[in-house]
C-alpha cells in the first residue's frame, strides 16, 4: 500500500472517530428540540459537557490534517464548497454558544433551542459539505470551475436529513448509557423511532444513487451497473449490526446500543469508503493526484500517527473520569 | 468604489477581522493558564486556602475566555481552504501539516483536559488535577508556538521552493524553523503573558479600589505585578532585536513601517520619522516630524547604518504604509506606558502603599492598570496589524502574491460571509461581556472548601 493510502484510511479513521462523538453531541441536541422539560435538558446537556468540546476537536484535527494530507482537496473542496461550509461555521458558533451559555444562564430556554436548533443546522451542514463531495464538483486543472449552489441537491438534502436521523439515533444511545428513570425509558424511544427513520433513510439514500446513473459508482464497480458483491454484504452487515442495536435497546441493556452505532457508521463508511476508493473527490481526483508528496506524508505519518494513540488514551481517561449517569454539574461539592 | 467588489480585498478584511477577534481570547488565555498552575502549585505546596481560591475565581474568567476563543477560532483554520484555496493547495504540504500538528498536538490537549480542570475537582484527586491544569496550560503554549511556525514562515518562508505549481520542501527542519519564528514567537509569547498579568492586575485593581475582597486582590495583584516588572521590560527588549531582525528580513516592511523612502547615503544617518503622512503617489510624506540619525540606530544600531528606502522596492512590491506606520506607533507607545505603570507600581510598593489599608486610596495607580489593560489588547491587535499589512502584497513574503492565493469565490459569496461574521461576532462579543461582567460582579467564593481528597491541615 503507498502511503497516501495510508492517509486515506487514516482520514477515514478521523472521520469516523469525529462523526461518532460529536454525532452522539449533535443528537443530544437534536434530542433537545423533543422536550420542553428544562430539567431533562439539564440532565442532557450535562451528559456532553464533559467531553463535547474534545469530541469537537477531532474536526479541528480532521481539517488540519486533510490540508497538510490532501492540499489539492483542501483547497479546493471547501472553496467550492463556500457557502454550506460558512454556513458550518455558523452553526458550530451557534451550537457551541448555546451550551456553554446555557450552564451559566438563568433562563435557559432560549440557549436550549439555539443549542439545539443549532444541533440540527451543524448536522444539515455536514450532509451538505459530505453530499457535495459525494456528489462530485466540476474541475478543471486543479480547480473548481462549477457555481456557488452546485452543492444544492436533492441528494445532499437526502444525506443531511439521513445524517439527522443516524445522529439522533446515536444521541438516544448515550443517553440511555447516561441517564436513568424516566428520561432514559424515553432515550430507548427516540433510539427506537430515529434508529428506524436512519436504515430507511440509508435504503432511500442507496435507492436514490441507483436511480440516478451519475452517482453509481458509489455503490458499485466502477464502469458498471448495480451494487458491487463488497458493498452488499457491508450494508447487509450494517442493517445485522442495526438489528442488534434495537435487540439491545430492548433488553434494556445500557453500553450496547452506543457499541452498535459505532460498529454501524464503521460500516456504512467501509461501504461507502471501500467504492469510492481511490477517488476523493468525485469524478476525477484520485488519492494519488490529491496527495501530499511522500517524504512530507512520512514525516506526518511519524508524528500524527505516533500521537494518535495518545490522543485516543486521554480522550479515553476523560471518558472515564466522567463515566456514570450524569448530572448537572455542581463542580466542588 | 471597486475594492468592495474586490473579493481578494474582501476575503483579506474578513481574515484581519476573524483573526483579530479572535486573538484576544487566546492571548489571555494562555497566560492566565500559567497563572492558573502557579496558584495551584502553591495551593498544593502550602495548603494555604487563599490560593485554591485564587484558581476557583480566575479559572471562571479562564472559561469563559475559553469558551469564545474556541469558537471564534475554528473559522480561521477553514477560511484558509474556503478563501485561500490555491494558497493552500501549492503548500498545504508543508503549511497545513503544522496546522495539522497544531491540532493534534495542542488543541486536542487543551480540549481534553479542560473539563478536568474546571469541573474535574471531585472526580480526581489533587496531583491528577494539578496535572490537568498543566495540560491546558502546556496545550495552549503548545498551540501559540504551532500557529507562530505556520505565520513566520509566511513571513520568511523557508525550507523549499515551489516547482510545478508546489511548494517542495528540501530541508524540513528549516521550514518549521524559519529566520522569523524565534524572535516572533519570543514577542507574541511575552505579550500573551503581558496582556494577561496587566488584566490580572487591572481587576485584582478595580477590586481594591471598591474595597472588595482586598486581601484576596492584593494577593493576585502583588504576583502579577511581580511578573510584570520582568516581563514588560525584557518584551521592550525583544521588540527591539524583533525590529532589527525585520529590517534585516524584511525590508520593505520596516521601510513601510516607517514611511522612510530614500535610502540614506554612505556616511549619514537615516533619520526616524516619529510622525508623518505618506503620499504613495508621490513618494514622499505630506509633513514629518523627524529625529536625525534615530532610525539607523534604531535598525542598525549605528548612527549611519543602511537603513533601505521604499523607493528601492518596485512600486508592486511594496505594503500599504498608513496602517503599518500608525498601528506600530501606537504598539510601542503602550510598551513604553506599561513600563511607566511598573516604575509607578514598584515606587508605590517601595513606600508601602500596597498594604490592605493603603491599598484602598491607591485610586490614580490602579486607573493606570485598567487603561493599560486596555492598551495590552490595542498594542496585540496593532502589533499583528504592522506585522500582516506590512506583509503585503504578499502572502507568502516574496513566493506567492495574495492575489494568487484567492479561491475562485465571487464578491458576492465573501460579503454573504463577511457580513454572517460581522453579525456573529458582534452576538458573540455582547455575550462575552455579559457574562464575564456576571462573573466579575460575582467575585471569588470566599467560603468555598476544597473537597475532602484535596483539603489539607
Amino acid at each position: 500500500m503507498d502511503i497516501a493510502d495510508v492517509w486515506y484510511w487514516i482520514m477515514a479513521l478521523l472521520l469516523w472517530l469525529y462523526v461518532f462523538t460529536d454525532g452522539f453531541d449533535l443528537g443530544v441536541g437534536i434530542l433537545c428540540l423533543h422536550t420542553g422539560d428544562e430539567a431533562w435538558r439539564d440532565r442532557m446537556t450535562a451528559s456532553i459537557d464533559p467531553v463535547w468540546h474534545a469530541n469537537q476537536t477531532w474536526l479541528v484535527m480532521l481539517g488540519g490534517v486533510l490540508f497538510g494530507a490532501f492540499p489539492l482537496v483542501y483547497g479546493t473542496v471547501l472553496a467550492a464548497l463556500y457557502l454550506p461550509a460558512g454556513f458550518l461555521l455558523f452553526a458550530f458558533m451557534a451550537r457551541g454558544i448555546g451550551l456553554e451559555y446555557r450552564a451559566e444562564a438563568e433562563d435557559k430556554r432560549p440557549w436550549s433551542l439555539v443549542f439545539g436548533w443549532g444541533s440540527l443546522a451543524v448536522t444539515l451542514a455536514h450532509g451538505f459539505l459530505l453530499g457535495g463531495i459525494l456528489q462530485g464538483m466540476a474541475f478543471a486543472d486543479g480547480r473548481f470551475v462549477g457555481g456557488a449552489f452546485d452543492w444544492f441537491s436533492p441528494f445532499t438534502i437526502l444525506v443531511g436529513l439521513t445524517l439527522a436521523c443516524l445522529y439522533a439515533m446515536f444521541g438516544a444511545a448515550w443517553l440511555v448509557l447516561k441517564t436513568d428513570g424516566d428520561l432514559q425509558t424515553q432515550a430507548r424511544l427516540w433510539g427506537i423511532r430515529y434508529g428506524s427513520a436512519a436504515v430507511a433513510m440509508l435504503v432511500l439514500v442507496i435507492g436514490y444513487i441507483l436511480l440516478d446513473g451519475r452517482l453509481g459508482f458509489l455503490v458499485g464497480r466502477p464502469g458498471q451497473s448495480g451494487l458491487s458483491p463488497a458493498f452488499v454484504l457491508t450494508i447487509v452487515a450494517a442493517v445485522l449490526c442495526a438489528a442488534l442495536y434495537f435487540r439491545a435497546l430492548g433488553k434494556g441493556w445500557e453500553r450496547r446500543p452506543l457499541l452498535y452505532c459505532a460498529v454501524l457508521l464503521a460500516l456504512v463508511f467501509a461501504a461507502f469508503g471501500g467504492n469510492l476508493y481511490p477517488l476523493v473527490v468525485p469524478p476525477g481526483v484520485t488519492v494519488a493526484m490529491a496527495a501530499a508528496p511522500a517524504p512530507m506524508l512520512r514525516v506526518m505519518l511519524a508524528v500524527v500517527g505516533g500521537l494518535l494513540p495518545v490522543l485516543v488514551f486521554y480522550n479515553a481517561y476523560q471518558y472515564r473520569v466522567f463515566s456514570g449517569k450524569a448530572a448537572p454539574q455542581d463542580e466542588v461539592h | 468604489m471597486d475594492v468592495l467588489t474586490d473579493p481578494v480585498f474582501l476575503s483579506r478584511v474578513q481574515f484581519a477581522l476573524t483573526t483579530a477577534f479572535h486573538i484576544t481570547f487566546p492571548t489571555l488565555t494562555i497566560g492566565l493558564a500559567l497563572y492558573l498552575v502557579l496558584v495551584e502549585w502553591q495551593w498544593l505546596r502550602t495548603g494555604d486556602l487563599v490560593y485554591f481560591r485564587q484558581f476557583r475565581f480566575w479559572s471562571g474568567l479562564f472559561a469563559v475566555n475559553f469558551a469564545v476563543g474556541v469558537v471564534s477560532g475554528i473559522p480561521l483554520e477553514f477560511q484558509f481552504g474556503t478563501n485561500w484555496g490555491p494558497f493552500s493547495a501549492t503548500v498545504g504540504n508543508f503549511f497545513g501539516q503544522i496546522l495539522g500538528f497544531e491540532g493534534t498536538m495542542a488543541f486536542m490537549l487543551e480540549s481534553a483536559f479542560l473539563y478536568i480542570m474546571l469541573f474535574g475537582w471531585k472526580r480526581v484527586g489533587p496531583k491528577m488535577h494539578f496535572f490537568a491544569t498543566g495540560m491546558v496550560a502546556f496545550g495552549s503554549s503548545l498551540s501559540a508556538f504551532w500557529i507562530l511556525v505556520a505565520n513566520s514562515w509566511m513571513q520568511t518562508p523557508s525550507g523549499g521552493h515551489i516547482e510545478n505549481g508546489l511548494f517542495v520542501v528540501t530541508d524540513y527542519l528549516a521550514a518549521v524553523f524559519s529566520p522569523d519564528l524565534p524572535l516572533a514567537f519570543s514577542h507574541m509569547y511575552l505579550a500573551c503573558l503581558e496582556l494577561s498579568l496587566f488584566v490580572i492586575g487591572a481587576v485584582s485593581g478595580a477590586n481594591i479600589l471598591l474595597g472588595r475582597n482586598v486581601p484576596f486582590f492584593l494577593k493576585s495583584f502583588k504576583l502579577a505585578a511581580l511578573a510584570a516588572i520582568v516581563v514588560a521590560p525584557l518584551q521592550a527588549l525583544v521588540g527591539d532585536a524583533n525590529g532589527q531582525e525585520i529590517g534585516r528580513l524584511q525590508p520593505a516592511k520596516v521601510a513601510a513601517i516607517e514611511a522612510h523612502w530614500d535610502t540614506n547615503a554612505p556616511g549619514t544617518g537615516a533619520p526616524w520619522n516619529m510622525l508623518a503622512w505618506p503620499d504613495p503617489a508621490a513618494e514622499d510624506n505630506v509633513f514629518q516630524i523627524q529625529i536625525p540619525y534615530a532610525l539607523s540606530l534604531l535598525i542598525t544600531h549605528s548612527p549611519t547604518g543602511e537603513v533601505p528606502g521604499l523607493k528601492d522596492f518596485p512600486k508592486a512590491d511594496r505594503p500599504p504604509i498608513v496602517l503599518p506606520f500608525y498601528a506600530f506607533r501606537l504598539m510601542v507607545g503602550v510598551g513604553f506606558a506599561m513600563m511607566a505603570v511598573m516604575a509607578w507600581t514598584i515606587w508605590e510598593w517601595r513606600r508601602g502603599g500596597l498594604t490592605p489599608e493603603r491599598a484602598p486610596g491607591r485610586r490614580n495607580l490602579f486607573l493606570a492598570w485598567g487603561l493599560m489593560a486596555g492598551g495590552a489588547y490595542l498594542a496585540v491587535l496593532m502589533g499583528w496589524i504592522t506585522r500582516e499589512v506590512g506583509r503585503q502584497p504578499w502572502l507568502a513574503y516574496g513566493l506567492i502574491r495574495t492575489g494568487e492565493g484567492h479561491s475562485p469565490v465571487g464578491a458576492g459569496a465573501v460579503w454573504l460571509s463577511l457580513g454572517g461574521f460581522v453579525a456573529a461576532y458582534a452576538v458573540l462579543f455582547t455575550l462575552f461581556l455579559h457574562f464575564m461582567a456576571k462573573q466579575l460582579r460575582k467575585g471569588p467564593n470566599m467560603e468555598e472548601l476544597p473537597p475532602p481528597a484535596h483539603a489539607r491541615g
